[in-house]
């Protein structure tokens, strides 16, 4: 009977010690979490800054002073490179683990571990794209460049110091939310965080809604709504840049494309990733310097994606933002150089059809000969539920993404993805180099090695040169090649070479006074190779290079302005014709205090400004209602970009398509921009009513620094800023300038001042979480300390570590 | 006064074992305890229960008073039906006494099965 009861009270407490321990469905374990000791409660920081004054590791060769300045930045000092990259790694991890591991989850595809079957697809997807692949290339090639390799390993070194030193205790407060614990870093990770850029910037593409869309439209119609120019493009390099070389030669084989549609296409990057750079020549500054500004217009994210880090050592003195999971420096500037980039969007992902021979997928048909192919055998582990293990077939190609299992429909649906990402290549011998790079010449040579994502880099140097160069590896193509779904049984169909690179786009110390560059086309047509993107951009840097003709004794606090230029070149350009088209006799009450508001608006999307809201709403209303044939449940399809949206209404405006296809009647353009007005301004007076606020453009696009989990208490909403996309301050809903950099270089100085919005500190319970996103939406920059460790202020310096052996 | 004893030494124990081991330390010195000292079931539980709420109520307020409620204000917007940071204390605070409790009950019925069955009052207190 004792021992019964015993037994009985024993088990019970050791079920409920249990239940408290683990996550039971959506029940966190709860003990683990609110226990005062190591749970959640223990992830409050009293300090900013908490973290021992020596720290000890076998790997360090020497001392490694580190001064952490008020904003949280740390100022690495050290003797040699080992111990440089060593404490980059820790101290990244220090501030921003779980975000790392995170990344690198999501990049390879293995989100479903630690969340369950909802993140299956997703991870496929990722699986599918080869981004893995794509990364072990790149070890594979790092391995043979001892510099590079060495970078790596002592930066994971760092990073594994860090997660040794863990208990579960000091766990990032997210690990205890979602009950995981932080895995191992590698060499590997670090390259799958490459290819995570690589996915973010140069995977974009519409190869299949093209196909979709020519088989709609018919060829005349498609070409219409989709020139590979305009008149009036502003490009990268100015036009009538004049090529002064011998360009490849290329072959234009018979282009018969298959004819195959597809109902639904993987997940495609964010349309709204776009940046902007540029460099202004001593010429045109008021002292002389060259001033080099850069943003690179990302997701804002909580914990931001980029951490600012100074590192110095003997064979460099480099400073910028990094990149949390890759070492070195990624934007930025040391002694003698500042560059910043932009990113240098090409159609670089054509997709092949692939023939079978049969079910088994072992081999394929190319040039009349039946080629092995070869298989990849993924393991996706689900949290709850069995390993899922997913086929995927490589041809020479690339990885066969769409296949009868995904997204395909029955056997004839298989597309395989040919990526200039999956090739072998050394980014990080690219920025190996840069952060030692002393001048032109040296910028140059430091990225013949970056073969991807394409960028378009800027420069400036204290000796008064500035330029622009694209680097990376663009295929060479026949006009159309890749804009639409490719015969992979052909060679004539393949990529024939690639672009060498001293023919890529470049200018250096250009007569107009300055460089830019805003993801819009690279060169005019004159450019001796065909050159095609989805989605170049064609307002912001319209406005740029507007805006700096006419500024003349420029200063650094001009160009923060410039940066923080809220211009609305859509409306400037297209509200005026919309105006003109709606039937204002007919409006009363709220339509017509909407629309006076309008007429008497100065383009600006100014945060407390009302019109811009209306108008946002009015374009995205007037672009549903003309491209309603683009919605398609049975076939993917991409409606045309804004820019040429509204080129077609002012130049096309009788064009069928703009017709309402659901509704009896034929709408004309007038006809829909009336319509277009009215759900407007429904829509938002809805808003109106549904949230109790008014609608300053801030309030009403509620830009949001979102935090990477999704957990909104970490989320930082509303932030009083304005701009939209395809704005030069492209503050959008959850995109924007995730970094603004100004550098001015001369006389034997740099000077430099930068802001993002975030915090260094990736702690929701860091007294500076987010702090600087206030200074950020306001336009404030903070000046960046960058010198010895003994010219800090003692007033600047919150906080000191000696690492050592 | 076995109640105040039990009480003192499962949060002064656990206090200390908590900066070595993780949370459920606290079930296991209730164990211990209740194993060594003798009481009955119920008033076992009682010092369980109040031993590990204290200890886990008052360093959670300890920590979230130093910290100025940085974290706990931002976690309770996470669960569901805990409001603010005082409810999160006090769910904290059960969550411990619970846990203490039960370690304590297991404790008292372990003793029980070495005791032998005596008809005096000495082992009832």
């Amino acid at each position: 009977m004792k021992v019964l009861r015993f037994i009985f009270t024993a088990l019970i407490t050791i079920s409920l010690t249990t239940f408290l321990n683990i996550k039971y469905q959506d029940i966190p374990p709860l003990g683990k979490l609110l226990n005062p000791f190591s749970g959640i409660w223990a992830n409050g920081e009293k300090e900013s800054l908490s973290i021992d004054e020596i720290i000890s590791h076998p790997n360090l060769q020497a001392e490694v002073d580190v001064v952490f300045d008020e904003l949280l930045i740390p100022h690495i000092y050290a003797q040699n490179d080992n111990d440089a990259y060593f404490v980059q790694g820790y101290l990244t991890a220090y501030h921003r683990l779980w975000q790392m591991e995170m990344s690198v989850r999501a990049t390879a595809g293995r989100i479903s571990e630690i969340l369950g079957e909802g993140a299956l697809t997703f991870d496929r997807t990722q699986r599918r794209k080869g981004l893995t692949f794509g990364a072990e290339r790149l070890l594979e090639e790092i391995k043979k460049d001892p510099e590079s390799m060495a970078m790596l390993e002592a930066y994971t070194n760092g990073i594994n110091a860090y997660i040794n030193s863990l208990s579960f205790k000091s766990y990032p407060v997210e690990y205890k939310l979602v009950n995981f614990e932080p895995e191992e870093w590698t060499p590997l990770k670090s390259c799958i965080m490459m290819k995570s850029m690589a996915n973010m910037l140069s995977s974009g593409e519409s190869d299949l809604e093209n196909t979709n869309a020519y088989r709609m439209l018919g060829p005349e119609l498609f070409n219409k709504l989709n020139p590979d120019y305009f008149p009036g493009v502003d490009p990268i390099i100015p036009v009538g840049t004049e090529w002064a070389f011998q360009p490849e030669p290329i072959g234009i084989p018979d282009s018969t494309y298959p004819d195959i549609t597809i109902k639904n296409t993987i997940e495609k990057p964010n349309p709204q990733n776009g940046s902007n750079s540029f460099v202004i020549g001593p010429s045109k500054t008021a002292n002389g310097k060259v001033i080099l500004c850069n943003e690179p217009d990302l997701a804002i994210n909580l914990p931001s994606i980029w951490y600012v880090a100074h590192l110095s050592s003997p064979t460099m003195n480099v400073m910028g933002s990094t990149v949390p999971g890759m070492p070195g420096v990624i934007i930025g500037f040391n002694d003698s150089i500042a560059w910043g980039n932009t990113n240098a969007q090409r159609d670089l992902v054509d997709w092949y059809y692939i023939e079978f021979k049969n079910d088994l997928r072992d081999e394929y048909l190319y040039d009349n000969k039946w080629l092995k192919t070869e298989k990849r055998i993924e393991e996706i582990g689900i949290l709850g539920g069995d390993t899922f293990y997913d086929t995927v077939v490589y041809t020479h190609h690339g990885p066969v993404t769409y296949d009868e299992t995904f997204l395909g429909n029955g056997q004839k649906v298989n597309f395989s993805m040919r990526w200039t990402s999956h090739d072998p290549s050394l980014e990080y011998k690219a920025v190996y180099k840069v952060n030692r790079a002393k001048n032109y010449d040296d910028f140059v040579e430091a990225f013949t090695y970056f073969t991807g994502p394409p960028q378009n880099y800027s420069f400036g140097s204290v000796s008064g040169d500035y330029a622009l160069w694209i680097h990376g590896k663009y295929p060479i193509k026949w006009k159309n090649q890749g804009k639409f779904l490719l015969d992979g049984r052909k060679r004539s169909h393949e990529w024939q070479g690639f672009i060498p690179r001293e023919q890529n786009v470049h200018v250096k110390n250009d007569p107009r006074g300055w460089v830019s560059s805003a993801n819009q086309h690279p060169a005019d047509s004159t450019y001796p190779y065909y050159i095609y993107d989805h989605s170049f951009e064609f307002y912001r840097n319209r406005r740029i290079n507007e805006r700096l003709l006419v500024m003349n004794d420029i200063t650094t606090k001009d160009l923060m302005e410039l940066q923080n230029d809220n211009f609305n070149y859509i409306a400037s350009e297209n509200l005026p014709m919309m105006l003109d088209s709606l039937d204002s006799s007919q409006l009363v009450g709220v339509k017509l205090e909407y629309a006076d508001l309008l007429k008497s608006w100065d383009y600006f999307n100014n945060p407390e400004n009302k019109a811009p809201s209306i108008f946002e709403m009015w374009q995205d209303f007037l672009l549903k209602n003309a491209w309603d044939e683009f919605r398609s449940d049975s076939l993917a399809l991409r409606r045309p970009r804004t820019y040429n949206s509204f080129y077609a209404m002012q130049n096309y405006p009788d064009l069928e398509l703009f017709d309402i296809q659901e509704t009896d009647k034929v709408e004309t353009l007038t006809d829909i921009i009336n319509l277009s007005f009215v759900q407007a301004v429904d829509s938002v007076e809805n808003w109106k009513k549904e949230t109790g606020k008014t609608i300053e453009w801030y309030k009403f696009k509620n830009t949001r620094a979102q935090h990477l989990a999704r957990l909104d208490p970490f989320t930082v909403s509303e932030i009083k800023i304005g701009g939209n996309h395809n704005i030069v301050n492209a503050a959008s809903t959850t995109h924007g300038p995730s970094w603004r950099m100004v550098v001015e270089l001369g006389d034997g100085q740099v000077k430099a001042w930068g802001v993002y919005p975030g915090s260094q500190s990736g702690n929701p319970g860091n007294p500076l979480w987010g702090h600087m996103i206030e200074d950020w939406a306001d336009g404030e920059y903070n000046e960046l300390f960058f010198g010895s460790k003994d010219e800090i202020k003692i007033d600047q310096v919150v906080g000191q570590v000696k690492f050592q052996n | 006064m076995r109640l105040i004893l039990r009480i003192i030494l499962l949060a002064g124990i656990s206090f200390f074992a908590s900066s070595v081991m993780p949370w459920w330390n606290i079930v296991l010195v209730g164990f211990v305890i209740a194993a060594l000292i003798p009481g009955n079931a119920f008033g076992c539980f009682v010092s369980g229960f109040l031993g590990g709420g204290i200890l886990w109520l008052g360093y959670a307020w300890k920590v979230d008073t130093e910290t100025d409620s940085i974290m706990s204000t931002k976690i309770v917007e996470l669960i569901p039906m805990i409001n603010d940071v005082t409810s999160l204390l006090i769910l904290s605070a059960i969550i411990g006494g619970i846990a203490a409790g039960f370690g304590m009950l297991a404790g008292n019925s372990f003793r029980r099965i070495f005791q032998k069955k005596k008809t005096s009052g000495l082992y009832h207190s």
